[in-house]
């Protein structure tokens, strides 16, 4: 049972934020991962790849398109699919262009977020 | 043979008499009847009949003259008159005409055989135009004494060799000289003139002598009792050739020399002002041509001073200038026709413009608010353009650091927003499944709120974005129709209480960005709504534009309308409409003003036609994409 459900990994540097996406990806049957930093991402390869990463553009001290370069351009991570999001609307373009799969624009109504999640999935 | 001889010279110096230039008539007898006149007496008399009669019955015009009354005292007396310059009034028998005549006359009595006295000879020469030249000359001079004596001008009579003989009050007064000293003598032309002056009063007294008369007036200085230089306008006139005396006459110029002066400073203190003067002004002709530059100006633009830009080659100075890049508020390349100074020329009205410069030789950036006032001439054609050009790089920066804050405000705001919504959404889920409808319907309402909330402050970035010229525009053929369609149904969805609906169409594209054009109609559409809210409807018209070359996009309500004093400032940025007596709408006054900035990055124009109470009409005109157009211009980031 535990090995089919999906793994969810969620970068924001805002509590609440990755407390209530939590909930919500939780009670839809994810399996959640969380993190407020940007460094968890270099020790993903021990404990099992995420299916797929919420990151926020923006993180404190790290800035979530560098991180979105990294991934893509590892072998064990380019595959997993990015969703980023962001409270600057603009930075749609450049998310995309360092290679996030989709973005969302903050804030955003969960049933919009839960499609892209099982578009991306 | 004597008595013949006699008659003969009788006869001879009778026809002399006859025949002279003289008037020559006998009267005879106590009542002074005609018995003789010569040819010039009857050419006098107008060749009436006067023979056979007294000169009471032949000459009715004399009466009351005086000639009468004389004629009967010499021939009652027996003694003869004589009068020089005696006035008479002729009066022309035919014409009526009275004419003033002046005689030398001699009334000469005749005396019979037995000398008693029975007639008068009257022997006349007219002296009228004798008399006229003097009197003339007596009036000529009596206004001369007037001019002279009424102290308008100076006047005074110099001989040739320079000594002044008389001279008015007006002249002493204007030298600080009496009477007193011209009676001793003591004022010549020479004591009066600087030395520099002394070659140019001798050209006036040969003009003088030379051409008879006068002499152009001109400017010279006289000395005064204490030597002070007066400037003065002189002219003179001789006035008698062999009396080698001239008139002079003298104008007092110190007062215009001392506003001449005070001109002259003022425009040096002006010129003093422009050229210290902060802002940089400009003034070029329709050329293109520069007239004027002041130092801030000619710095601005590249060149160490004023005189520096105005003396400089066409080659440095279009070298110089060719440093400077030069963009607009929004960051796009200013190419030279759009200069404001050019547009105020070609359009014929003021210019205003933001202007960021950056001069590539120094590195040096700057940002310019420059005002272009066209100047027109007579024929109302703008000739002229001063430039005024104010570094506002200060401004700028301020201004660009609170675009910055309300960029940086409005992403910190949307941090907690997403957290309010995220949590909602918890709830809602969570409602949702206990089956607490008005639960949920509590929380959709908050939901709701939560969206305004984000809609203001996506404004409010979008704004500063706008003015820090960061706001980027895709240019891509966009189906306008399609877009409109789009829009109105998505608008549809959030209202119960309008319906909207969609007339004609443009079977158009435009090119721009979708997105932000689809933000231009829904902000109409939902201001539409916003303010009618007793009305039902809200009409859609789209049309291709009368000049072929637009199309337009027409947004109708029927609500509250907006009163024409305000048309203009709507699209201003924090407009809102203010009026005591009008209930006020929430909103941060900025929609219009992103709308109709998002228009004009589309080349677009935005309007508004409403009256108060009667609704309110908002116009879009975009231009048209051509079908060739679209193929090359297509995906390009503007």
């Amino acid at each position: 049972m535990q090995s089919t459900l999906k793994r969810i990994l969620v970068v924001d540097d805002e509590p609440d934020i990755l407390e209530f996406l939590q909930i919500i990806l939780q009670e839809e049957g994810y399996e959640v991962v969380t993190s407020d930093k940007g460094d968890y991402l270099e020790q993903l390869h021990d404990g099992g790849l995420p299916h797929l990463i919420l990151l926020d553009v923006l993180l404190s001290g790290k800035d979530g398109r560098e991180i979105v370069k990294y991934l893509k351009s590892q072998q064990e991570t380019q595959h997993i699919p990015i969703l980023m999001f962001s409270a600057h609307p603009s930075a749609e373009q450049s998310a995309r262009q360092a290679g996030a799969d989709d973005f969302l624009p903050k804030p955003f109504h969960i049933d919009v977020l839960l499609t892209k999640i099982a578009q991306l999935l | 043979m004597a008595q013949q001889e006699a008659d003969a010279t009788y006869r001879q110096l009778f026809e002399l008499l006859m025949q002279a230039p003289a008037l020559i008539a006998l009267l005879r007898g106590p009542h002074h009847v005609y018995e003789l006149a010569n040819q010039f007496y009857m050419q006098h008399v107008g060749q009436r009949t006067i023979l056979g009669l007294p000169i009471r019955i032949a000459r009715p015009e004399l009466e009351g003259q005086g000639v009468f009354e004389r004629l009967d005292q010499v021939y009652r007396m027996g003694q003869p008159f004589v009068g020089n310059e005696m006035r008479f009034e002729v009066h022309h028998p035919q014409t009526g005409q009275r004419k003033e005549r002046y005689y030398n006359f001699v009334y000469q009595p005749v005396r019979d055989s037995q000398g008693v006295v029975d007639g008068v000879l009257i022997h006349g020469v007219e002296v009228s135009e004798h008399v006229h030249r003097l009197l003339k000359i007596q009036e000529s001079e009596a206004r001369l004494q007037r001019l002279v004596n009424s102290n308008v001008i100076g006047v005074s009579f110099t001989r040739s060799n320079g000594a002044i003989i008389e001279a008015n009050e007006r002249f002493l007064h204007l030298l600080g000289y009496t009477r007193d000293d011209v009676a001793a003598g003591r004022l010549s032309w020479k004591v009066l003139t600087p030395p520099e002056y002394a070659a140019r009063d001798r050209e006036a007294l040969q003009e003088i002598k030379r051409d008879g008369a006068v002499s152009e007036p001109y400017e010279k200085e006289y000395l005064d009792k204490d030597g002070n230089r007066i400037p003065v306008l002189v002219g003179g006139a001789s006035l008698d050739a062999a009396q080698d005396e001239i008139v002079t006459f003298v104008i007092d110029l110190r007062r215009q020399k001392r506003l001449e002066r005070e001109l002259r400073a003022a425009k040096g203190q002006l010129e003093a002002i422009l050229q210290n003067a902060g802002d940089g002004i400009t003034v070029h002709n329709v050329e293109g041509r520069m007239l004027y530059v002041n130092e801030a100006a000619a710095r601005m633009s590249g060149f160490p001073s004023a005189e520096a830009m105005l003396t400089a080659s066409r080659e440095v100075y279009h070298q110089t200038l060719k440093r400077f890049v030069v963009k607009d508020e929004a960051g796009q390349l200013l190419k030279p026709e759009e200069f404001p100074g050019r547009r105020a020329l070609r359009e014929g009205r003021s210019i205003e413009q933001l202007l960021h410069y950056q001069d590539n030789a120094t590195g040096r950036s700057f940002w310019s608010s420059i005002k272009s006032q066209p100047i027109f001439d007579e024929d109302g054609k703008a000739h002229l353009v001063v430039n005024v050009l104010v570094d506002v790089s200060e401004q700028q920066v301020l201004e660009q650091r609170k675009n910055e804050f309300i960029s940086m405000a409005s992403h910190e705001l949307k941090t907690p927003v997403t957290s309010l919504k995220g949590f909602t959404n918890v709830l809602q889920r969570r409602l949702a499944r206990q089956g607490d409808e008005q639960g949920l319907h509590y929380l959709s309402r908050m939901d709701a709120q939560i969206d305004k909330l984000t809609s203001l402050i996506n404004e409010l970035l979008d704004l500063s974005r706008m003015q820090s010229g960061k706001l980027l525009m895709r240019a891509e053929p966009v189906d306008l129709d399609a877009l409109i369609e789009e829009t109105v149904e998505m608008v549809q969805a959030t209202t119960s209480t309008h319906q909207v609906s969609i007339e004609g169409r443009t079977d158009a594209q435009v090119l721009g960005d979708r997105e932000r054009l689809g933000q231009v109609f829904i902000n109409l559409l939902t201001n539409a709504i916003k303010y009618s809210p007793r009305a039902e409807h809200v009409i859609v018209r789209l049309s291709s534009g009368d000049d072929g070359q637009h199309v337009l996009v027409s947004v109708q309500d029927f609500g509250i309308g907006i009163d024409q004093v305000h048309h203009e400032q709507i699209f201003e940025r924090f407009y809102q409409v203010t009026d005591a007596s009008e209930k006020t709408y929430p909103g941060l006054g900025i929609g219009l003003s992103i709308s109709s900035q998002i228009v004009a990055r589309h080349q677009g124009r935005m309007w508004v036609e409403s009256y108060k109470g009667q609704g309110s009409t908002f116009f879009v005109a975009l231009p048209e994409l051509g079908a060739d157009m679209s193929a090359q211009t297509s995906g390009r980031e503007r």
